[in-house]
């Protein structure tokens, strides 16, 4: 029976264990594209950014030997890709989907070119020292709930404890005003003096660090490698957190934890032997994602001016 | 006048081993399109690396990477125009393309790494290898078998394509062969290029108790391999022998000679002896094979399991190809 191998406890723990983990990363990257798009820039090139910081960060973490300084370089790495985005969306006022697919193309390309300039094509590539899990005092010892929330690895609480951070941020604070008035009517915000341009740039190049750092948690605490193409289409997945997440950092945590269940879901069905077809199983999380994005489309708008480039007047 | 003569010797030397090199080539080039990524660790990097082997011989070489399957019939074409001698398809997708293809270009060699799709005709300048990697899975999953303790094995695969089925298959056969108590738990994570999903797939078979994981999926497997390393539990990889990775903790790992094979097809380009055939390659054949058995693999298991090889080499044990999932599945 297959309920006997479902319905046990180390079952369950690890399903959600699981659940937390592989949220992670796709929530920091839709955090900081929630804050872009909030702006009024649509940046669709989160995955590239990923696969950048991926890069920078796995390269930093093997040359020093400090995994704290890769993430910060992963970061970077992030950041300099919306750099680009953002000069040319906002400062050129170049069309930003057009520019986002190719800022996925270009850094899925520059990646593997700078990684082979380096390493070469090897069968046994070069890898960083491994992170561990933390377990928290105290915490990790209660059952159950200790062994799915308190016995991750480092990077996963940082993500989680973000959310109520950035959700403050963009709600109650005027920074997070600024920067919704800016996406919603940036005329009516620079009149009042708020420098739409330089809100629009610092939004883009927060997303690019959030984005840089998934890509860096990827490759340093997860892999311990850099791989082509690595991010696996998390950055995609990230911008559908943000619809569905409806551009509010905690609805975004909850989205990317469906997510995260259903992906893990399928994986842990399978490991167990569930005899069903593995094609369906593989789909679910993104059948989810779709399903989800439906119901809750009606009731989302995005910010007025999302995508639309401003021309100073 | 000593230096002279000595630069004399010199160019003629030089002259000598480069026309050497000229005629061994005969004239033949070899271009290379892949499914995947070249760096890889696995499928691809293995052919690549092959492919540098024949360029470092002389040969004229090129290669494609990461070719997705609408656009193969046209690397295909593209390479044939260019007038390339023999060109390779690193992979079963690669058959139905070359079959269309072949008949246009009937004085190009297509290869096809990948077994006979059915109902497709095989051109005389067409070659499909029918690689029997589940010969080699076969032998990995005898050796999880008798290594695992807690009776639960696992193994990681990519894509729902034959191959990767008969080696789940072989895998579970050899498996039970060697322990009739032993459980398979087989994950296909439907990509060969995540290794998260890779991760996550090890991460669940080791909550289940697995205690040896096989990979067979290139750059998901070394998610695979990772987490066999954190966790501490034997692994078994793919493609190459990938005990540098975790030298305690690889019982072995399946092999295959590909620079071997693709070496074997200019020789019989050469010799005039290539295609309209299917070529198989096994362990007998000296393709597929097990790499050299962990240093913690006690005398007696490792002489049961080299037992097992030689008489999957001499025909005497003939390992049955099966098409279908058998590793442990609940209604």
């Amino acid at each position: 029976m297959v309920l006997d191998r479902i319905l046990t406890l180390t079952f369950i723990v690890n399903l959600l264990a699981a659940t937390i983990r592989s949220a992670a990363p796709i929530l920091l990257s839709a955090l900081g594209e929630i804050y872009t798009e909030k702006s009024g820039v649509c940046n669709i090139g989160v995955e590239g950014q990923i696969l950048c910081g991926a890069l920078t960060g796995f390269l930093a973490a093997y040359f020093t030997g400090s995994n704290l300084f890769g993430f910060v370089m992963g970061m970077a790495g992030g950041l300099l890709m919306s750099l680009l985005f953002a000069f040319l969306t906002v400062t050129l006022n170049a069309d930003q989907i057009v520019v986002g697919v190719t800022v996925n193309i270009f850094a899925a390309g520059l990646t593997s070119f700078i990684y082979r300039v380096i390493f070469g094509v090897t069968i046994f590539p070069p890898a960083t020292k491994p992170m561990k899990e933390i377990f928290i005092k105290g915490l990790s010892d209660i059952p159950i709930i200790g062994q799915v929330f308190f016995q991750q690895k480092p990077y996963v609480y940082f993500v989680f404890l973000l959310v109520p951070f950035l959700s403050y941020l963009l709600f109650k604070t005027t920074v997070g005003l600024k920067i919704r008035s800016v996406g919603e009517n940036p005329l009516a915000a620079e009149t009042v003096g708020i420098p739409v341009r330089l809100i629009r740039y610092c939004c883009i190049l927060f997303g690019g660090a959030c984005a840089g750092l998934t890509g860096a948690f990827l490759s340093i605490a997860q892999l311990t490698r850099f791989m082509d193409n690595m991010a696996g289409g998390r950055g995609f997945i990230a911008l559908a957190i943000v619809i569905f997440g409806q551009y509010n950092p905690t609805k975004a945590a909850a989205a990317a934890l469906i997510f995260g269940f259903a992906d893990s879901l399928q994986t842990c069905l399978q490991a167990v032997g569930l005899k069903f077809p593995e094609q369906f199983l593989r789909m679910a999380p993104y059948l989810v994602t779709i399903l989800a994005m439906v119901l809750v489309s009606k009731s989302v708008s995005g910010p007025a001016s999302l995508s639309k480039p401003y021309y100073k007047e | 006048m000593n230096k002279k003569f000595l630069s004399i010797i010199l160019v003629l030397s030089i002259l000598l081993i480069s026309s050497v090199h000229v005629y061994a080539v005969e004239d033949v080039s070899v271009a290379l399109i892949l499914p995947g990524s070249i760096s890889d660790a696995g499928w691809n990097a293995s052919a690549y690396i092959g492919l540098q082997e024949l360029a470092e011989k002389g040969y004229e070489t090129a290669f494609t990477e990461s070719v997705p399957i609408p656009d193969i019939e046209g690397a295909f074409r593209s390479y044939a125009e260019q007038g390339f001698t023999l060109i390779l398809g690193h992979g079963y997708e690669f058959g139905e393309p070359a079959a269309k293809v072949a008949p246009d270009f009937p004085d190009t060699y297509f290869f096809v790494a990948g077994k006979k799709p059915p109902e497709v005709e095989v051109s005389p300048n067409l070659r499909f290898m029918d690689q029997q990697e589940y010969q080699g899975a076969y032998l990995c999953g005898y050796a999880a078998g008798l290594l695992t303790e807690t009776n639960k094995i696992g193994i990681v695969g990519g894509l729902e394509i034959p191959t990767q089925i008969s080696s789940f298959a072989a895998y579970t056969t050899g498996a039970r062969d060697a322990n009739p108590d032993v459980e398979v738990f087989g994950v296909l994570t439907g990509t060969y290029e995540d290794p998260e999903k890779g991760r996550e797939a090890a991460l669940a078979q080791i909550a289940n108790g697995a205690d040896v994981i096989m990979q067979i999926c290139d750059s998901t497997g070394m998610g695979v391999i990772q987490v066999g390393i954190e966790k501490g539990v034997k692994l078994i990889g793919y493609g190459t022998d990938q005990s540098p990775l975790a030298p305690d903790l690889f019982i072995t790992s399946e092999t295959q000679a590909i620079p071997a094979v693709v070496a074997r097809q200019v020789e019989d380009i050469t010799a005039g002896t290539f295609g309209g055939d299917v070529w198989v390659a096994g362990v007998a054949e000296g393709v597929i094979d097990i790499a050299p058995l962990g240093p913690f693999v006690s005398k007696e298991d490792s002489d049961a399991i080299l037992a097992r090889r030689e008489m999957v080499v001499s025909g005497e044990f003939v390992v049955p190809e099966i098409f279908e999932r058998i590793d442990n599945k609940v209604d």
